[in-house]
């Protein structure tokens, strides 16, 4: 008989591999892979250290540049560079060491997100890097050709290093084409650039604010200017503690409050960008993971707690995670999202939903007298979420119930144009449906009735 | 006011040069593509003009004309110019959706021109989504709107936000109000183009394999300044085509250039006429040897165009 065989193969293919790991992800999450490697270089460079709202670490010296055009991707960094140890010993490996010496606060975790950037991008890749070493540059490139690599299964899996001319300063430059099929349809789109850019900006923001140049197709980047509503009445909560993560310490810092006063319309129809930018922010190592969120994640409509509504929007909470070894963190792969099953996690949010919670009452009570109620709130003044000071809880007015006049509540359905045609000719074009309604019952009002 | 209500627009100089520049762009699509027995879909008012143009230009035989008014309809019925135009009552949007549903339509390559006196507003993205979810493979969609600033609100700032609010985020906040200004048709042109990407992002956004390849952008002018945006959808397999086409040297049909011709009478129009063609440029003083005289703008233009004016000598012939 021949002999037993009792082993069965258990390696993927490469065409399995790569399918598999450029699959959940959106395309812009991996090209913000790829911007979180040249900002870890340049975090590690400036010494690697928390990043909390109070540093004042300067990124100014650090340039990104991405370009992308219908057949081409391209980024490029003045952030050091890669050494070629780091290339041969682990940059290109799919997978990180559990803890590796160079944890420096970084974004990067999984070892996975250069590499899945390429598979998700083009067929064609070069990554070249010049560093240096001993006061001496030096260089190398590898070239990736994904068609000819998942040719051959056989183990190992690896990459051949060429050598290369110097880059004009020390950084890394990857360069795609041959792009893959959504590749080339997102960059033909306006839209996604622009969604790019609007993401970027948003996710970096703290990065930006520390002065780091990130530029796509030529244009320079601003970050988000988050500020909070002060005054007497109003006040943003700012807390911290530290916190244990799988034996790692953590810091977290929250900032809640009031950006803009509720809407006076709550009608879902109503795009309001107000709504879209309310919610949660969820910031690990200074990378923003998680965007203006209303679901579960971040405490709404979990067990016992209201969804979301739009009555909530103008408020706006940021938590931020920070660790030296970003494993600790409640990062997805895609950094698009929280693991909100790790109790870390659940332990910060648990104390996030005292702050909706408050934002929420709030919310419940101004309907006794809007009309105070907001000019309360305009009253305030927007301060930015670096300089607000410490305060356990966000302090919100207390608003008195007043003599009820009986209210009738008017409420009809109109063509949009006709909407609109009535809102310019009022005067402003983006005037709410609110207010068109509203002028228009004074306008009537003082034609039929007259002077109360 | 129903659009029949007002003038023969037959006769307005700059919108017969803008529907012959779109009729001929029209047929290089076709003949590029070679699309087989497409129809042609617009809003034939009572003058059915560029319904004339699909037959003699394009020989379109199949040809769908929307008309929502209830009195139009009728009269559209009555003016209806061939046997294989149909007059379809309501809604562009609305009777789109019947096209695609019917069998007859549905499998065809549609050139669609919905020529708008009106202004860009929501309706109008409405129905740009609907084509572009639902038009069948390699249809081109065609789209003229009152481009007029004052429609879209005042000051600058304001319309940049009404543009964003009708497009969305291919136009960003931060973009200078001075974009928005209508100083030497900036405003036309910034919209114009605001209306393309998005028609674009929106193509690959609802999964059209072949996406959208912008076509046509050309801006006239008789009375009030209006745009005509327009785009190929091709399929994947024509995509190729469809972008070198319209890449060409020779595609006119995306075009910084106001249209904005001069108004001449029959009898100036056919003494210009028999100076040309002629490769050089025609000088305001060979005008006042005819006998007359017009600005040096006004001779550029019809001199550019004059292949694209009412064809009035056919009518005196
Ligand atoms: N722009 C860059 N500058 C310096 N090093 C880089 C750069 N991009 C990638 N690397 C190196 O490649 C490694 C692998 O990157 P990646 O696949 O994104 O995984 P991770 O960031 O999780 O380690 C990084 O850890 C880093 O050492
Ligand atoms: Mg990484």
């Amino acid at each position: 008989m021949d002999e037993v065989k009792s082993h069965a193969h258990a390696y993927p293919t490469k065409k399995f591999f790569v399918r598999m790991i450029t699959r959940d992800i959106d395309l812009k999450d991996c090209i913000l892979d790829l911007i979180d490697n040249s900002v870890d270089n340049a975090w590690a460079e400036k010494g690697g250290h928390i990043m909390s709202l109070r540093d004042t670490t300067d990124l100014s010296d650090f340039e990104i540049h991405i370009n992308i055009t219908n057949d081409c991707f391209s980024i490029r960094d003045n952030c050091g560079g890669m050494t070629l140890d780091s290339a041969v010993d682990h940059a290109f490996n799919f997978g990180r060491k559990e803890f590796s010496p160079n944890d420096n606060y970084s974004i990067g975790v999984y070892g996975i997100g250069m590499k899945r950037a390429v598979f998700k991008i083009g067929r064609e890749a070069e990554v070249r890097s010049t560093y240096d070493e001993g006061g001496e540059r030096s260089s190398f490139k590898v070239p990736i050709n994904v068609d000819e690599w998942v040719h051959d299964d056989a183990p190992p899996w690896d990459f051949d290093i060429e050598e290369s001319s110097d880059l004009g300063e020390n950084g890394v430059e990857i360069v795609i084409q041959e792009l893959t099929e959504e590749a080339e349809s997102e960059f033909s789109s306006p839209e996604f650039l622009a969604d790019l850019r609007w993401v970027i900006e948003r996710d970096y923001t703290l990065h930006l604010h520390k002065g780091l140049n990130i530029f796509l197709n030529g244009k320079r980047l601003t970050g988000w200017r988050v500020e909070l509503r002060q005054s007497e009445n109003f006040r943003p909560m700012r807390a911290e503690y530290n916190d244990i993560s799988r034996d790692n310490e953590v810091v977290v810092e929250m900032v809640g409050g009031m950006v803009a006063p509720p809407p006076e319309s709550v009608d879902p129809d109503e795009d309001s960008k107000g709504d879209r930018l309310s919610g949660w922010y969820v910031a690990c190592n200074g990378r923003i993971v998680l965007a203006a969120d209303k679901t579960e994640t971040t405490g709404w409509g979990a067990e016992g707690f209201p969804s979301w509504h739009k009555q909530y929007s103008g408020f706006i909470g940021i938590v931020l995670f920070s660790a030296q070894n970003a494993a600790a963190l409640p990062l997805t792969t895609t950094k698009r999202n929280v693991n909100s099953s790790a109790d870390l996690y659940r332990r910060a949010r648990a104390r996030m939903q005292e702050v909706s919670r408050a934002w929420i009452d709030y919310t419940n009570q101004r309907k006794r007298d809007t009309e105070s109620a907001r000019h309360n709130e305009e009253a305030s003044r927007a301060v930015s979420i670096y300089d607000i000071a410490p305060r356990e809880q966000v302090q919100l007015p207390e608003i008195e119930k007043k003599p009820v006049v009986p209210m009738a509540n008017v409420s009809y359905s109109v063509p949009k144009t006709k909407l609109k045609k009535l809102a310019r000719e009022m005067g402003n074009v983006t005037m709410s449906y609110r207010d068109v309604g509203q002028k228009s019952f004074e306008y009537a009002y003082e034609d039929y009735v007259g002077e109360d | 006011m129903p659009s029949f209500e007002k003038v023969n627009y037959s006769l307005r100089p700059s919108k017969s040069i803008q529907r012959g520049l779109v009729f001929e762009g029209l047929r290089a699509i076709k003949e590029r593509l070679a699309l087989a027995d497409p129809v042609y879909i617009g809003l034939g008012s009572v003058w059915f003009s560029d319904f004339l143009m699909a037959h003699s230009a394009l020989d379109v035989w199949d040809m769908v004309s929307i008309e929502s008014d209830e009195i139009g309809f009728e009269r559209a019925k009555f003016n209806c110019p061939f046997a294989t135009v149909k007059v379809k009552k309501g809604e562009a949007g609305v009777v789109i959706q019947d096209l695609k549903n019917g069998a007859e339509y549905s499998q065809r390559p549609w050139m669609v021109w919905l020529d708008y006196d009106s202004e860009l507003d929501e309706s109008v993205c409405q129905d740009l989504a609907y084509l572009n979810r639902n038009a069948p493979e390699n249809s081109v969609i065609i789209f003229t709107f009152n481009a007029h600033e004052g429609n879209y609100g005042k000051p600058a700032a304001q319309r940049r936000s009404r543009v964003i609010e009708l497009l969305g985020r291919v136009v960003s906040e931060d973009e200078p109000p001075a974009s928005f200004k209508n100083k030497y048709g900036a405003f036309e042109k910034r919209l114009a183009k605001a209306v393309i990407d998005h028609m674009i992002s929106d193509a690959v956004k609802c999964g059209r394999e072949g996406g959208a390849v912008p076509a046509f952008n050309l801006r006239y002018k008789d009375g009030s300044p209006m745009v005509t945006v327009g785009g190929i959808l091709p399929s994947k397999q024509n995509r190729a085509a469809a972008e070198e086409l319209v890449k060409s040297e020779h595609w006119d049909y995306i075009s910084e250039a106001l249209i904005a011709a001069p108004n001449l009478t029959l009898l100036e129009v056919a003494h210009l006429q028999k100076l040309l063609p002629s490769s050089a440029p025609i000088t305001r003083q060979e005008v006042q040897t005819l006998g007359f005289d017009l600005s040096d703008e006004q001779v550029q233009s019809f001199q550019k165009y004059y292949k694209y004016f009412p064809l009035f000598a056919q009518i005196s012939a």
